[in-house]
């Protein structure tokens, strides 16, 4: 009887180590800064401050995939030839007509 | 006998002469429908050009609200007024009635003196507006850059003596363009065509002030971009 008692008492306390040896594991596996799984924390981070956003790569306040930081005044500079070219040809037909046309 | 033959040929010659003329005074008594043909294919060119004018305008995307409505009511006007002259000329009997309408045509609008211009400038005056705002917009990106880079101990160059003189196009551009194309608009036509071309100078003077400054800041930004792109990242 004693001994039996003793089998499951090891079985029992066995258990419970293999239990606390999980439970271990998972919580290592949450405890990543932020709080977050390893994979959404990536997902997360480059929604809010990574490449493509308002704060990202690509503008002027943020990364640095562009030289100097330079990327959306690339863009706007671009514009701004356009509009310029625009304004040129507006104007170039505002010209002072022919003497016959009066 | 030589003196009978020839007045005969003279006779004949003034028979002719007569049968071939009399139809002509007949069908155009003094020229008149000559005339009104004349002038109605003038407001039809007139005409042509309103259309034309007010295709450009509704498909003009940086014109101001209000600039449009404004160009709309010129044009509009100006489409319904030369439609019923041109009607008026067809029912004219004299030639000085047809000559008025001629006057008229010139004088009470002055289509190519003035509204063309009024559409061409005001549409490019409003480009340039654009062209202003973003230029601002850009320098201030810019000059944030350059403080940035300069703070982190790098040779900006001439980028800061660039976004100066940058300001100060952009200043020289708004400043000269103040109240040019309310004046603009709201020349009038009239009989006196050097006293419209005149003003309508004014503001042609103007934007082109204002284009050299614009391009000139373009310029400014474009050394001050480049300069940054040669530092690497900023």
């Amino acid at each position: 009887m004693k001994r039996a008692l003793a089998v499951t008492a090891a079985v029992v306390a066995l258990g419970a180590a293999l239990l606390a040896g999980c439970r271990s594991g998972v919580n290592q596996a949450n405890d990543q800064p932020g709080g977050q799984p390893t994979g959404t924390s990536a997902v997360t981070t480059s929604t809010t401050g990574g490449t493509g956003t308002a704060n990202g790569a690509g503008t002027t306040n943020g990364g640095s995939t562009t030289k100097g930081g330079t990327g959306s005044v690339d863009s706007q500079i671009d514009s701004i030839d356009g509009l310029l070219g625009n304004l040129d040809d507006q104007a170039n037909k505002g010209n002072q007509p022919p003497a016959d046309k009066d | 006998m030589k003196v009978l033959t020839r007045a005969g040929l003279l006779i004949g010659s003034a028979v002719i002469a007569a049968g071939v003329a009399a139809p002509a005074y007949a069908a155009d008594p003094a020229g008149i429908d000559e005339a009104k043909k004349v002038v109605t294919a003038q407001i039809d060119g007139r005409l042509a050009a309103l259309h034309t004018m007010q295709t450009v305008v509704n498909g003009a995307p940086r014109l101001t609200p209000g600039h449009k409505s404004t160009l709309n009511g010129v044009l509009g006007g100006d489409v319904t007024g030369l439609t019923a002259l041109r009607t008026k000329v067809a029912g004219e009997t004299t030639l000085a009635g047809v000559k008025a309408d001629a006057d008229s045509m010139v004088n009470d609008y002055r289509v190519y003196l003035l509204v063309e211009p009024k559409v061409r400038l005001t549409i490019a005056a409003d480009l340039g507006t654009a062209v202003y705002g973003e230029l601002r917009d850009v320098q201030d990106k810019l000059t944030a850059l350059v403080a940035a880079a300069k703070k982190a101990g790098k040779d900006v160059g001439t980028a800061e003596a660039d976004l100066a003189d940058m300001q100060a196009r952009l200043q020289d551009a708004s400043a000269v363009m103040a109240g040019k194309i309310d004046a603009l608009l709201a020349i009038q036509p009239g009989p006196d065509g050097q006293a419209i071309k005149t003003q309508v100078d004014v503001a042609r003077a103007a934007l082109d002030t204002a284009r050299a400054d614009l391009r000139k800041a373009t310029v400014d930004a474009k050394h001050v971009r480049d300069i940054l792109k040669g530092l690497g990242g900023s």
